[in-house]
């Protein structure tokens, strides 16, 4: 590392003039980039494309036609919408929008546009709800008509009938902000006394978040920018002082920024912190090399430039090296344990800012201090001198020195802190409202706030039944089950309407029976024909494309839209569960070959956030161990890497608890901050920690190296760290209250980490002194330390267990497969070819015992080449009972031992072939439990069926949703088996030969080929014997390794 | 009749044999280390497996050895049977006589849980367990039942630990660790190594319960670490540095849980009167004294399909003696982090040991099979730390290394 930093500053002073201008040409072509940076603040941005999620959604877009709508609504301030005034504003704004670009004209919905209709026993009428004609009579009409519509109520029209709404659909998503604008400014004209229009829906609130951002890019960023350059001069007291670190700080902004346009990645929503950030962050070197060149050019004013930059960067290029390292480590962990492509990019190119400001403060920042040969600072003059007029320093020192004067009472304040804030970040909720990323003034805000309460809700889940037959959603046992189901759904809390087709069915069935309309009950044709009879009558009136939103044309699919009238992840989470879990336990169990599917706005949001739990606290356990372990590495301790670790620990945990009581909940954006806050906090644990080193190795005590380093040292870290706090505290004057809380917490991130690392780095360093003197504490010591890390590794070890499940699949062929006949003992040989993409072949082979009891499945695998593996011998029981872990040793021949080993998760890959351990244990069987199948095809030779798991848990253990089976239906052996996972084809295994053996059809050879990879493996099996006695001894762990 | 199964190579066997099978595989092992200087070894181990009858068998592993640990480009040559034994295998018991390695530690890498096998200390622990192991000649009788299994040996001619020379680059350099003296002879003074006792004996019992195992058993025999005296035989002549290898007696117990998909290790080792070394203002001595050695392991798969090792060891004197050379209470950590990439043709590893004296060795290796026969291993070991530590005493050894092995 010193060598890299040494070898910089030579080239910085060398040729300072040539790196200056090959900066500058960099710099231009990085910044010639930002014409091509676009923006991209759509909610779904944050969702990988492939997330499963987004597929079902798009599935239902494409089946279904249903898009994310822009939400038109007309309130009226008088007795209600029945009059001709508001009836024409409505109709006029209807064809007005309609004649836009870039919206469905056939999808735009309203009481305009939607049918009214009426039947008796031996008619049906279906006309337009609102005729021409009704602009002149009275509005009565219309609203008797709609007292007979109760599907229009809550979704076209307020229960109150205060205000009706207007449903617009883009033909492309990607220019809803133009579209949201040219209907926003649409809206102005009809807004009046009697009349407010309001819009509101997910393209409205993309638009804003796009005009918001724009706003930050005019207020925000300036204003951090200045405010560094005002923190500059305050801490140096000269002009030129500010210029060199200005130059990193914009070479760090804009290079990345024009980086980031040039890889094509967009401009998102909180990408918007990442010139704030940077500059924050990148100031922070210069500050340091600063310090340490006026600190020495004070001591000895005869030193020439080039000597003062030379002492300066060999005091500080180590340190700055190692922080800008674990300000990267904290970003990068940011980058790789989040799966929202936003925030995944936000952490690589702050970590690649960062990497550019500590490149210019190594290379550029020396070349520029040296060609303009800075006059003395009298600021430091005074720091260095005794009587000092400048006491910051000195007094950040005398605060740090209180630990050592008083470490037991410094040690039982520090624990009442963290015990107080391990309680409070214990009440810390995950939840993302969006809507209340807006002000509650906005237009915005009050369109939605006014739609959730008047209407039936701004969002919606959608539930899609599928069934493998033609007709088949017509059953009348799957129709009363969504009956049911629909029943089911509006019980539960912040559901105030679910739609589907039973609703129509519901109604036309109440004309022709000439019921009256009995709102809440819905009473269905007992038939398939008769429903089919009146979707056939229906479309004779009328047009069936009334029915799009819930009916394929092949009747095969069905959506129930719930309406949801909270946008909260807390609220819309017992909606989700709820849903899983009656379509799972409850949903048409008797039904053949029906599957079902949530999707929708509501389903969408639910899962990012759900991965957003997960990964927030892997990102935060990554950060830790790697900012710890460069730490370590730094200081070549162990101890003192988990001391400078503690400020930061400390800071997070004070976060969370500042964070739960003031009620801010995780979500996207705050979650980056701890992973930023430990990545940036070491820093000044290290700063400290390094000078304390050196004042050891000085021969000086602890107070001595602080009475002695601590005044410049603690003097650069508190500018570092106010010049930090103060430029993410610009962040709170964003117009996005997301980045205000972001900025918040990392404010309060920077500050409390600086003064817990003053506190608690000279006090973990008496402690540690006063360990290494004790015998006893060392051992307790170690003997804590390493059952903690124990401890905290095997606490991670969680592994998920699929949930078993009693109910039978009733699928004769899947049952089939399932019973095929298996042999209770199996004596094979196997020869494994695995082969690479370019060809390359690789070879083991081995001998297979096997023996199927009703317990569990016992397999030895003893292999016999290559010479590598030799003799080594893995041994398995998998347990039926699929609450029981499954248990596996293996035998090690050169240390001659038998090792327990974790047993592996069922679809990870199985001894580096393209086989999992599920494919191995199941031995080409699919338990019908834990998949839903459906017929897709019956072919000669046997049948195409698709599974789909049954369970998310399922789903994450085997690493796929899905797979399509061709199962001959002679041996009822999977003769191929595809798998998908996101949607996406990856695996593809296949039964090349199937022989009968001692009357048992037994796949001989097989092949599984990975196509992402283009990885192929093929199991040959021979020496086949099903009739072989095996004695069970020899599948015993006690002679693994014996005769 | 007399079947060679490797090409090329014909071996003469009498034997009274009807039948024999005879199979020789070989691996080619070369290895440099790059540090201050350079050092090479390069080794060729055969291994040899002769299936005399359906029962019988014999295997024998042959290791020809060149390496420069002594010192720059001072070549050592070595040609050593590793393991060589005949087995009688019945149904429920095996008998195995000749020279073998066996493992009973359930630990990886921890050389003081080990009991039976003593280890060569040329390399430190930059190799595996594997390949420092030191054979030894026994007899060996193992009683198989369903779920428990009876281990004897009867070790003849006992091994004791090989420890680096004074001018090799993993000599001791940790008093601690020297037992107090120079373990090897320098100019002024000569060196009487005691025998070790003839006989060792060790027996094990290990039975296997649903979900967990459990094991537990003794061992009685020379100590593979040495204590030393200072003799004057003559005043004229420099004394005499006599090691001694004394016996004692161990009870060791072991289990393994699986709780989950974790697996939880545990080990006791108990000597009630084992040996120490004592130094009294340089009076060499020795005492005997009461140890404990507890080691604790999990193992669980980790985040990122990773597979994630952590192991603590505490070896514990009891009532030390005044003047004991080594710590009463001495304590490794170990932390070891693997993934496999490429269908498991690579394989990443980091491996962090630490002590309680502060130091460390951090690891990290990169394996690549390049094809069946082939195999790479890059990697790079940083030592640091207290001097006086098990692993900062080699600090100064910091070096990437290259190994490559060829199986044929």
């Amino acid at each position: 590392m010193n060598q890299v930093n040494n070898y910089l500053c030579g080239l910085s002073l060398r040729f300072p003039k040539q790196i200056i201008w090959l900066s500058a040409l960099l710099l231009l072509v990085c910044t010639f980039g930002l014409h091509k940076l676009v923006k991209d603040t759509s909610v779904d941005a944050f969702i990988p494309k492939d997330h499963p999620s987004i597929t079902a959604r798009d599935k239902v877009q494409e089946v279904f036609g249903l898009k994310d709508p822009i939400l038109v609504s007309l309130q009226t301030h008088k007795d209600g919408i029945f009059d001709k005034e508001y009836i024409n504003a409505l109709n006029s704004l209807h064809h007005e929008i309609e004649r836009l670009d870039n919206i469905r004209a056939d999808r735009l919905k309203s009481l305009v546009s939607e049918p009214y209709i009426e039947g008796d026993e031996l008619s049906l009428t279906i006309e337009p709800l609102i005729k021409d004609s009704h602009l002149t009579n009275t509005a009565e009409v219309i609203k008797n008509k709609l007292k007979n519509m109760p599907i229009f109520i809550g979704t076209l029209v307020t229960e109150d009938f205060s205000a009706s709404m207007i449903v617009v659909e883009l033909n492309d998503q990607k220019k809803a902000e133009d579209s949201y604008q040219q209907i926003l400014a649409l809206s102005k004209k009809y807004n009046t006394d009697t009349i407010t229009v309001h819009v509101a829906g997910q393209a409205a609130v993309s638009s804003y978040f796009s005009k918001y951002i724009d706003k930050d890019a005019r207020k925000v960023q300036p204003l951090a920018f200045a405010t560094i350059i005002i923190l500059l001069f305050v801490a140096f007291r000269k002009i030129k002082a500010v210029i060199s670190p200005v130059v990193v700080i914009v070479a760090a902004a804009l290079g990345t920024l024009g980086l980031m346009a040039w890889s094509d990645v967009p401009y998102y929503a909180i990408t918007g912190a990442l010139p704030v950030v940077l500059v924050a962050i990148s100031v922070a070197d210069a500050i340091h090399i600063l310090s340490a060149y006026y600190k020495y050019q004070a001591q000895d004013p005869l030193l020439s430039t080039r000597q003062l930059i030379e002492k300066s960067l060999a005091e500080m290029s180590a340190p700055i090296t190692v922080t800008s390292l674990t300000t990267m480590a904290g970003f990068l962990a940011l980058a790789a344990s989040s799966i929202m492509p936003p925030i995944t990019y936000f952490g690589l190119f702050a970590a690649l800012g960062v990497f550019i400001a500590w490149l210019f403060s190594m290379l550029v920042l020396p070349a520029i201090l040296l060609l303009m040969n800075l006059a003395p600072s009298s600021i430091f003059a005074e720091t260095t001198h005794s009587k000092s007029n400048n006491l910051l320093g000195p007094w950040l020192s005398r605060f740090s020195m209180l630990s050592l004067r008083f470490p037991y009472l410094i040690s039982l304040i520090l624990a009442g802190i963290i015990a107080a804030s391990v309680y409070g970040a214990s009440l810390l909720t995950i939840d993302r409202v969006q809507i209340e990323n807006f002000t509650a003034e906005e237009p915005i805000r009050m369109a939605h706030d006014h739609i959730n309460k008047d209407y039936a809700g701004a969002y919606y889940l959608d539930v899609v039944i599928r069934s493998a037959k033609q007709d088949g959603v017509l059953d009348p046992e799957v129709m009363s089950n969504v009956v049911e189901l629909q029943q089911f759904l509006n019980q539960q809390p912040n559901v105030t309407k679910t739609l589907g087709l039973t609703d129509y069915l519901g109604l036309l069935d109440n004309l022709f029976e000439g019921r009256s309309i009995n709102v809440g009950k819905v009473t269905l044709p007992d038939s398939a024909e008769a429903m089919a009879q009146y979707l056939l009558l229906y479309e004779m009136s009328s047009s069936i494309e009334d029915f799009a939103d819930e009916i394929d044309n092949q009747y095969q699919q069905l959506l129930i839209r719930v309406y949801v009238n909270a946008d909260s992840y807390v609220t819309q989470k017992p909606i989700i569960l709820a849903a899983e879990r009656y379509l799972q336990d409850q949903f048409c169990q008797g039904c053949e070959g029906i599957t079902y599917e949530l999707s929708g706005r509501v389903n969408v949001d639910y899962h990012w956030m759900e991965r957003l739990q997960s990964s927030h606290f892997t990102s935060v356990i990554i950060t830790l161990i790697t900012v710890g372990l460069i730490a370590s590495l730094l200081f070549r301790s162990f101890n003192i890497g988990v001391i400078s670790l503690l400020p930061v620990v400390v800071t997070v945990t004070i976060v969370y608890a500042v964070m739960a009581l003031t009620g801010i909940a995780l979500e996207p954006s705050t979650s980056m901050f701890a992973a930023i806050a430990i990545g940036i906090g070491i820093d000044f644990s290290i700063h400290l920690q390094e000078r304390l080193i050196v004042g050891k190795q000085k021969g000086h005590t602890l107070e001595q190296s602080i009475e002695r380093y601590f005044p410049v040292a603690t003097r650069a870290c508190f500018f570092n760290a106010f010049g930090l706090g103060l430029g993410f505290s610009i962040l709170m004057l964003s117009a996005l209250p997301t980045l205000q809380r972001f900025g918040l917490m990392i404010s309060v991130a920077c500050l409390t980490s600086f003064f817990a690392a003053l506190l608690i780095i000279p006090l973990g360093n008496r402690v540690l002194e006063n360990i290494r003197s004790s015998l006893f504490i060392t051992k307790m010591k170690w003997v804590s330390s390493s059952t903690i890390i124990i401890l905290v590794l095997g606490l991670s070890a969680y592994s998920s267990k699929s949930k078993a499940e009693e109910d039978l699949a009733v699928e004769t062929i899947i049952q089939n497969v399932w019973q095929r006949e298996e042999a209770q003992t199996i004596s094979r040989y196997i020869e494994m070819t695995m082969t690479t993409a370019s060809g390359k072949e690789q070879k083991r082979f081995a001998n297979v015992l096997r023996i199927n009891n009703e317990v569990n499945r016992k397999s030895l695998i003893r292999f016999t080449k290559p010479l590598k593996v030799k003799k080594t011998t893995l041994l398995t029981y998998d347990y039926l009972n699929k609450n029981k872990t499954d248990e596996q040793w293996v035998y090690l021949p050169a240390l001659k031992k038998t090792r327990r080993i974790p047993s592996s998760s069922r679809g990870k890959a199985f001894m580096g072939t393209d086989f999992s351990y599920e494919d191995i244990k199941s031995d080409l069987k699919f338990d019908p439990s834990e998949y839903e199948f459906s017929l897709i095809e019956k072919r000669e030779d046997g049948y195409i069926v698709q599974g789909v798991t049954k369970t998310k848990e399922l789903t994450e253990s085997l690493g796929y949703h899905k797979m399509e089976v061709l199962i001959d239906s002679q041996s009822w052996l999977p003769m191929s088996l595809k798998f998908f996972t996101k949607g996406e084809l990856f695996k593809h295994i296949e039964v090349k030969e199937k022989k009968k053996i001692e009357g048992i059809w037994t796949a001989t050879i097989i092949s599984a080929r990975n196509l992402r990879s283009n990885h192929n493996t093929e199991f040959r099996y021979s020496n086949i014997s099903f009739s072989n006695p095996i004695d069970p001894k020899l599948l015993s762990v006690s002679r693994i390794g014996g005769n | 009749m007399l079947k060679v199964v490797k090409k090329g190579i014909i071996l003469s066997l009498f034997s009274f044999a009807v039948s024999a099978e005879v199979n020789i595989t070989n691996k080619l092992r070369w290895q440099n280390i790059q540090s201050e200087i350079s050092l090479n070894y390069l080794s060729l181990q055969s291994s040899l497996q002769i299936e005399v009858t359906e029962y019988s068998n014999i295997e024998g592993k042959l290791k020809l050895h060149s390496s420069d640990t002594e010192g720059m480009f001072q070549k050592q040559h070595k040609a050593e049977v590793e393991e060589l034994f005949w087995t009688w295998a019945e149904d429920d018991f095996n008998v195995k006589v000749g020279k073998q390695k066996i493992t009973w530690s359930q630990m990886d890498s921890l050389t003081p849980m080990e009991l039976i096998s003593a280890r060569d200390f040329h390399q430190s622990i930059l190799l595996e367990q594997e390949d420092t192991n030191i054979g030894q000649w026994m007899v060996n009788w193992n009683k198989y039942n369903t779920d428990s299994n009876w281990q004897v040996l009867l070790m003849l001619n006992p091994s004791v630990h090989e420890l680096p020379s004074d001018n090799d680059h993993f000599a001791l350099k940790a008093s601690k660790l020297r037992f107090g003296f120079p373990y090897q002879p320098s100019l002024e003074l000569s060196v009487q190594q005691e025998k070790p006792k003839n006989i060792s004996f060790a027996t094990k019992w290990q039975k296997y319960y649903d979900g967990f195992e459990l094991s537990t058993g003794m061992k009685y025999g020379a100590d593979y670490s040495p204590t030393a005296q200072l003799l004057v035989l003559e005043s004229s002549e420099p004394p005499t540095l006599y090691l001694q290898y004394s016996p004692y007696l161990s009870l060791i117990s072991s289990t393994s849980i699986q709780l989950d998909s974790t697996v939880l290790r545990a080990e006791v080792i108990y000597s009630p009167n084992r040996m120490f070394a004592t130094n009294t203002q340089s009076a060499l001595g020795k005492s005997r004294e009461e140890q404990w050695l507890i080691a604790a392991a999990v193992d669980f798969n980790g985040p990122f399909d990773s597979f994630v090792n952590a192991q603590l060891l505490i070896d514990h004197i009891s009532s030390p003696h005044v003047n004991q050379v080594r710590d009463a209470t001495e304590l490794i950590s170990t932390l070891t982090i693997s993934k496999k990439f490429i269908n498991e043709q690579l394989t990443a590893k980091f491996s962090a040991y630490v002590s309680q004296e502060e130091d460390s060795l951090i690891k990290f290796d990169i394996n690549y099979l390049f094809t069946d026969e082939l195999e790479i291993n890059l990697g790079v070991a940083d030592f640091y730390g207290d001097h006086e530590g098990v692993f900062g005493q080699y600090q100064g050894n910091n070096r990437a290394y290259f190994q490559m092995n060829y199986y044929f």
